[in-house]
């Protein structure tokens, strides 16, 4: 009896066509009804496939300084001169401000600092890591990044007017 | 007196009735799924009157009692504390006993089972890989001193403020709410989990275990504590307030520094066994002899 | 080498990324910099790789970067594929982290030894 007791999955047969279960690739990408953290979570994973791409582009890209001289240098630097361009680096920039201010945030919590104390729960339940000093330190991150990007805007502003009007 | 409490009996009977006043009827939207017989998962539309303080597990009791007997869900205590009911309710992992149909301010609720867990039947889903990852962590105190398990001297002595370091996460009723929430369980199977994760921590932290080591081992590996990316969604569903969370970011800082071999200072306290100075009460009876070798 | 080793490691290189990436992105910006037009032209390209700082600090930056990236990007793939093929994510990402990172050290080098450095 008691062996049967512990083996209670052992009784219940899962069917033979067990529907999708798993959540999947939809549980990265949308963090709706979800908290803060959660699109934080999901910013820092978006902005990391963005810039794992354009790292591999760019150290192959680059290297045509070595193999194609000044010439095959100042083509492609002419190829890059329309704004489909200049609006891809900014989302660069801000992938990497964004990607870099939560990174902060992370080696912070991850180590357990700034998430707060176990604490005796009261009704409602506010979980303390989530009310913790973490949630201040993002969004101040997240305005520091901001202004970064800001920034990054301003300088190409000329250059997108130099393309429309010159 | 017997007129007075007669009337009081009448007014509380009035409450009660105007209290079930039913206010409208709301449209469930529930998954169903029956092997052997459906190919594909589907859903059925069932049209419920809701009255104020009606849960979503009262409005399943009524419509299995008076619309479809097939629908199978599981329930237990319907107060919140057997973690039998937890179910996807308008995109939510939430406890059905302690959601008020008229909190959730829409016309049509979804019911949903708990996702990243196999489904055995509608809404019924199989928890025994949840189970076999808490086992995985060891969840019981782990001690060294044989002698002492076998003939206890005394006590182990426990502060309040001990206590209060793992006494958090000791409130977790298994209900799975955490583990269908993460979004690392979506997409890896192997993952343990942050109701495996808090488990650990709580029985690490607290100063009368001595496995530590024997843990590690599970928390360590690739699977293990380091998938977790601290997405916060586990304590966010949390039902009694365990904040899963919290746990394991307290817990990789253990993992990180034991692995790094720096010296952390000691949270456990000495374990000392209250014997030979305790003076027994003489009003108290003597026990009576061990009966078991 | 345990996996907390690999992770801290990734705390580090990301702490490190921040000073690197934020100081090379900001030799092309009009306030610190030389600015976007006349930073990318060739002539100024041969300038900024005369020292033998610039081969130093991009050989410096190149590793960091291929660490944190790979790293994250062996993350992204085994939690994809929900933890089955580990090994063998681990070598192929290994491998082509390995290439690209020999690439790239041996092109910062060429340029600076074509820019006329020591």
């Amino acid at each position: 009896m008691k062996e049967e007791k512990n083996e209670i999955s052992k009784n219940v047969v899962p069917p033979k066509v067990v529907p999708k279960y798993k959540l999947g690739l939809k549980a990265w990408i949308s963090p709706f009804k979800f908290n803060f953290e959660r699109w934080m979570y999901t910013l820092h994973r978006v902005t990391a496939v963005i810039l794992i791409v354009y790292v591999y582009m760019h150290i192959y890209v680059t290297s045509i300084r070595v193999l194609g001289g000044e010439t095959g240098w100042t083509n492609l630097m002419n190829t890059f001169e329309n704004p489909i361009n200049y609006t891809g680096e900014i989302i660069v920039v801000a992938a990497l401000a964004i990607h870099g201010a939560n990174g902060i945030r992370l080696i912070l919590a991850e180590l357990g600092y700034a998430v707060g104390k176990p604490i005796r729960p009261e009704y409602p339940y506010k979980p303390s890591s989530l009310k913790g000093a973490q949630r201040t330190i993002a969004i101040i991150l997240m305005i520091l990044a901001g202004i970064m990007i800001l920034f990054a805007i301003l300088e190409y502003v000329p250059l997108y007017l130099q393309f429309f009007r010159g | 007196m017997s007129t007075v409490t007669e009337k009081v009996e009448v007014k509380m009977e009035e409450k009660a009735v105007e209290s079930k006043q039913i206010t409208k009827e709301i449209v469930f939207k529930v998954y169903r799924f029956i092997p052997g017989r459906d190919t594909e998962p589907r859903f059925e539309t069932y049209k419920v009157p809701v009255y104020r303080g009606m849960t979503v597990l009262d409005a399943l009791f009524y419509i299995k009692e008076n619309i479809d007997h097939s629908l199978a869900y599981r329930h237990s205590c319907r107060m919140g504390i057997c973690g039998s009911c937890g179910m996807l309710i308008n995109g939510l992992p939430r406890l059905a006993c302690q959601t008020q149909v008229l909190e959730l301010n829409s016309n049509i609720i979804e019911v949903k089972p708990l996702p990243n867990y196999p489904i055995i039947r509608d809404l019924a889903t199989d928890f025994s890989s949840f189970f076999s990852k808490h086992k995985s962590v060891k969840p019981f105190i782990i001690r060294e001193d044989k002698e002492e398990q076998e003939n206890p001297a005394g006590e182990y002595l426990q502060s309040p403020e001990e206590l209060l370091l793992y006494m958090q996460f000791s409130f977790c009723i298994k209900c799975g709410l955490c583990n269908a929430a993460c979004p690392i369980m979506a997409t890896d199977d192997l993952f343990i989990g942050p109701q495996a994760l808090a488990q650990a921590y709580r029985y690490i932290v607290d100063n009368r275990d001595q496995g530590v080591e024997q843990r590690i081992l599970v928390l360590d590996s690739a699977h293990g504590v380091w998938r977790c990316h601290f997405a916060g969604s586990c304590s966010a569903v949390c039902p009694k307030g365990v904040d899963p969370a919290l746990a394991i970011q307290l817990l990789k800082r253990i993992v990180v520094s034991q692995s790094l071999g720096v010296k952390k200072p000691k949270h456990k306290t000495e374990i000392k066994p209250i014997s030979k100075e305790h003076k027994p009460n003489p009003k108290i009876p003597e026990a009576p002899p061990r009966t078991v070798k | 080498m345990k996996e907390s080793q690999f992770w801290f490691l990734q705390l580090i290189t990301g702490a490190l990324l921040l000073v690197l990436a934020f100081s090379h992105i900001s030799t092309f910006s009009s306030l610190i910099g030389t600015g976007y037009k006349t930073g990318l032209e060739y002539s100024s390209l041969i300038e900024r790789a005369k020292p033998l700082f610039y081969a130093i600090f991009y050989s410096v930056f190149l590793s960091v970067l291929m660490y944190h990236a790979n790293y994250g990007l062996r993350t992204l793939l085994i939690e994809f594929t929900g933890g089955r093929y580990k090994t063998l994510i681990t070598m192929g990402v290994f491998i082509v982290a390995f290439i690209t990172y020999l690439y790239g050290l041996w092109e910062i080098i060429i340029f600076h030894l074509i820019a006329g450095g020591g």
